[in-house]
């Protein structure tokens, strides 16, 4: 590996990792879209920052530019208050609005501005090493690593900070209020942080691969893990995967990093959308059809008690009442059948069922355990049948 | 038709997921009452109702209207939704809500024409709206929505309405008009079932009352079972008809 | 050249009036699948859909090694629809939010077609030249059978709109009521989503992939503030949608290396701010006068 090409992953890395600490928030708070919108909305901010400074990683540039990310929000916010329309359609229609005035900025004054428009969308990571720190004649690396850099230790430091007010704050934000620390600074905290890791990433990664950044690798996580530190490690070391294997695809194909790295991460996160263990998509419908199953037992066991042998008819217990009654399918009759002689709920004698002891406590059981939400006494429950675990 | 039941609801269960919401409901109501449901917040009142109409799907069970499968008696039926189920800010006025009525009858492709646009007013004028029939629905009071979902409902020309809260929201004033439009429904031999919250105005207002709490505590003529036991039952709290506020 | 002899020009000038046409159509549509769309709270959905379409274009060009607007259109509705499906699945099979969702499949699919662009680039194919203008769009590059193409599969959006004309206002409206009527609901909404998408894939070679959205929210939105009637709004929106198209392109096509989606994005959303204040009733205008109007009824009516 050459050196610019250390440089290149080592940048891609950072990026990845100060995508992915906002990014988790921003998914959990729901306001993944509202990064989208930021992302795109900051191209003005950078252009016009870039008339001034002259120089794309300068930090007056990247207060500017996430100046006008943040204004991004209030305006969706202001929108918003007038009920005009809806929020997703001010979101819609807000920047859209900035983008188009970036991108015609960057297209009138194309000779001026060393960007064009397709690496607005997804960076020149590949150009990042030739801009080299220079400090006193001397090529200290890339600037990009130096600003993300920068990005990522003040991200890590407010994370350290104030990482109490964003989890409370985040999943619990009557509790956050009443604890007096406002939501509002806190949302506008991650706002900010959000837009300044944009613009920091813009230059590398672009306006759209900086959202999949920070979306997609704390998505991808949500379905693994349901801790937010583990989300947090997890998401950014999804983030550094598809980095170095999204560099060296790209490598290989000759084809845009920032896209390859997209596009990895969408295969990442097929792959865990797919089998993650229990949140995967797999395991859900698998657990569903078990959960069905379960289900349909106990609404027949619990008809059985109703009916049982005192009381009623004995044609309530025919084997062949149940697809009529219960408007079952005879293949679901008999699997419902099968699971519940299984477990020795019921007896079959010469076509009639009948409630096993077993059947008759377990019924009162599960009927107390829905009722009341006395959770604690029948704990056992949740070890015997799925039906009582939550997803 | 005079023997059969306008409601046949058997061993009805229904879940969200893993969660149990209605759990081996049973019921026969016969036609021309009017009847009540009632039972506290996330009872299921609202689920019983949407099950009914095939609008969520239940794990077991079966329902007849008028002795046929939903799907056949459709015609026979009529629902007035929860008001707070839609967006009253959609672009349309009061006459074009209460035009949805007739849409069902219409089927397909066909638009409302004179003799729909005539049903609809009628409508409206039963319900006392006749002069809001131009207004922006964005621009009505709680109790005027209410009245229009009625008017639409009205307009199917059903045996059977199902309601869902039609009192929620509404004034004195009009909780009297739509009372005594639901009694003339009655009179009419027509079945009503509404959820109702007001537990003092059950005696007044209905014949029946089904008490739903997820399992059914008790259903059958007010005069019969509607009593501080079923409503302890249902409610979980010790219950007294005569301290309950209004 | 003055704007009057500019105007001329493009109206008889044989490439132009192609353009505008193009565009003239593409704002009908857009606009009235967009009023559609807002009304459903699905803007952001649109902005998924536009993105989403890319790699189905690319993937068409690998497939044939040359521009077909046809089969492009085509390439995109597919991949457009997958993307919709994927968001559907994540949304009902997963505890991830629906914003998220969108968000997921908007960036990984375009980081897709930016891969597969990238690498069409590559090529010894001379004929994959200004496949990138599907980016922001190149209204100069519509030619008269895209135009016709376009009419068509818009004519037969807009006949469709017409035909279940009070379905889909049910639909939007209340959905389990039209149920409940003995609608079916499921193929109402696959309709008027997959009319969703054709629209926002005829507009993509002319306002590109990822502006496009903007063209299906701004003219509907713009148009609910001067009515309050659905019918009213889609041929207000339509209107709007055709306006901006015009000025956008008008401008675009007249100003040296000017992509059109911005310029005809900026156009719409220039009408949909114009709306927000001056629009009757609605509009923040109208309704700072009726304060100011209270306030002095207030002062001079004594207590
Ligand atoms: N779509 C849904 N998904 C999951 N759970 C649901 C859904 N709809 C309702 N529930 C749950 O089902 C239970 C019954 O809800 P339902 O709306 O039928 O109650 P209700 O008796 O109408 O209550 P209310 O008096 O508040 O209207 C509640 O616990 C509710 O949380
Ligand atoms: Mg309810």
């Amino acid at each position: 590996m050459s050196i610019p090409q250390i440089e290149i992953q080592f940048i891609a890395i950072i990026v990845a990792v100060a995508c992915a600490i906002p990014g988790a928030f921003l998914v959990l708070r729901r306001m993944a879209m509202i990064s989208d919108a930021i992302s795109h909305a900051i191209l003005p901010g950078i252009v016009i920052g870039f008339f001034i400074t002259q120089d794309v990683s300068s930090p007056f540039l990247v207060l500017m530019a996430a100046a006008t990310g943040v204004l991004t929000v209030v305006l969706v916010e202001i929108i918003n208050r007038t009920r005009l329309v809806k929020e997703d359609a001010a979101i819609g229609l807000v920047f859209p609005a900035l983008f188009s005035i970036g991108v015609i900025l960057i297209t009138r004054f194309a000779g001026d501005v060393h960007i064009d428009t397709h690496a607005v969308l997804v960076g020149e990571l590949a150009f990042a090493p030739f801009n080299q720190l220079i400090i006193n004649g001397n090529p200290m690396g890339p600037k990009s690593l130096w600003v993300m850099g920068g990005i990522l230790v003040l991200s890590l430091v407010l994370l350290g900070v104030f990482y109490k007010e964003l989890k409370i704050s985040t999943f619990d934000p009557q509790l956050a209020a009443s604890l007096g620390f406002t939501p509002v600074v806190i949302h506008y905290g991650l706002m900010t942080m959000t837009s300044i890791t944009a613009v920091g990433a813009f230059d590398a990664v672009g306006a759209i691969l900086v959202v999949a950044l920070m979306i997609v690798p704390p998505a991808a996580a949500y379905l693994m893990t349901q801790s937010l530190n583990r989300m947090l490690v997890l998401s950014s070391v999804i983030g550094i995967a598809a980095a170095i294997a999204g560099y060296w695809i790209a490598h290989f194909l000759n084809v845009s990093i920032g896209g390859s790295m997209a596009a990895i991460l969408g295969f990442i996160f097929l792959l865990i959308y797919f089998f993650a263990p229990k949140r995967g998509v797999i395991s859900v419908l698998m657990r569903r059809k078990q959960q069905k199953l379960e289900f349909s037992m106990l609404t027949f066991l619990l008809h059985l008690r109703n009916h049982s042998i005192e009381n009623s008819n004995p044609e309530e217990r025919e084997v062949s009442h149940l697809t009529d009654h219960f408007q079952w399918t005879s293949k679901r009759a008999k699997e419902v059948l099968e699971f519940a002689e299984n477990n020795n709920m019921i007896r079959i004698d010469d076509g009639m069922v009948e409630l096993t002891d077993k059947g008759y406590s377990f019924t009162d059981e599960a009927m107390q355990y829905i009722l009341t939400d006395k959770k604690n006494e029948l704990e056992s429950m949740k070890g015997r049948f799925l039906l009582f675990r939550a997803e | 038709m005079a023997n059969l039941y306008a409601l046949e609801v058997n061993d009805l269960t229904v879940a969200y997921r893993y969660k149990p919401v209605l759990w081996d409901i049973d019921m026969k109501i016969p036609q021309g009452i009017l009847m009540g449901i009632v039972g506290p917040n996330g009872a299921g009142k609202t689920t019983l109702i949407k099950a009914i109409l095939g609008l969520v799907q239940p794990v077991a069970g079966s329902v007849r209207i008028f002795g046929k499968p939903y799907k056949k008696a459709r015609s026979k039926v009529a629902y007035v939704p929860q008001k707070g189920s839609v967006d009253w800010d959609f672009p349309t006025n009061v006459l074009d809500v209460v035009l949805m009525g007739t849409y069902g009858k219409l089927g397909w492709i066909k638009r409302p024409g004179k003799e729909e646009k005539k049903q609809a007013l009628e409508a409206l004028e039963k319900v006392g709206m006749l002069e809001f029939r131009h207004r922006q629905i964005s621009e009505l009071s709680g109790g005027q929505q209410q009245r229009v979902f009625l008017a639409r409902a009205l307009l199917e020309n059903a045996e059977i309405y199902f309601m869902d809260e039609p009192f929620q929201g509404v004034d004195a004033i009009t909780e009297k008009a739509i009372i005594k439009l639901l009694k003339e429904l009655g009179s009419q031999g027509k079945t009503v079932i509404a959820v109702h919250h007001d537990l003092q105005s059950v005696p007044e207002y209905f014949d029946w009352v089904t008490f739903l709490n997820v399992k059914k505590v008790a259903a059958g003529p007010v005069k019969d079972i509607f009593n501080d036991d079923n409503l302890t039952k249902t409610y979980g709290i010790n219950f007294q008809l005569s301290e309950t506020p209004s | 050249m003055g704007w009057i002899e500019f105007i001329q020009e493009l109206f008889t000038d044989y490439t132009s009036r192609t353009v505008i046409l193009g565009t003239i159509v593409l704002g009908v549509v857009s606009g009235t699948l967009g009023t559609f769309a807002v009304l459903r709270k699905q803007s952001l959905l649109g902005d998924a859909i536009s993105h989403a379409s890319l790699p189905g274009i690319a993937i068409v060009f690998l497939l044939i090694g040359y521009k077909d607007p046809l089969l492009f259109l085509l390439g995109a509705i597919a991949s457009g629809v997958i993307g919709t499906l994927w968001i559907r699945g994540i949304q009902q099979n997963t505890a991830i939010k629906s914003d998220t969702a969108l968000g997921i499949i908007l960036t990984v699919f375009f980081g897709l077609g930016i891969v597969l662009l990238t690498y069409i680039q590559r090529l010894p194919n001379a004929n994959q030249a200004g496949l990138d203008s599907y980016l922001f769009g190149q209204a100069a590059t519509l030619m008269m059978k895209d135009v016709i193409i376009m009419s068509v599969l818009g004519g037969i959006s807009l006949l469709i709109v017409l035909l279940f004309w009070k379905e889909h206002k049910l639909l939007i409206f209340d959905a389990e009521y039209a149920q409940t009527l003995g609608f079916n609901t499921r193929f109402l909404d696959i309709l008027m989503t997959s009319l969703i998408v054709v629209a926002i894939v005829l507009g993509l070679q002319t306002v590109g992939v990822v502006l496009m959205s903007a063209m299906i929210i701004a003219p509907a939105a713009a148009a609910r503030q001067w009515t309050n009637r659905l019918s009213v709004m889609i041929i207000i929106a339509a209107l709007f949608g055709a306006v901006s198209g015009i000025a956008g392109t008008a401008i675009s096509t007249s100003t040296k290396n000017m992509a059109t989606g911005p310029v005809i994005v900026l156009a719409a959303v220039f009408i949909v701010a114009l709306s927000f204040v001056f629009a009757p009733n609605r509009g923040l205008l109208f309704r700072y006068i009726n304060t100011l109007k209270k306030r002095k009824n207030h002062e001079h009516t004594p207590n």
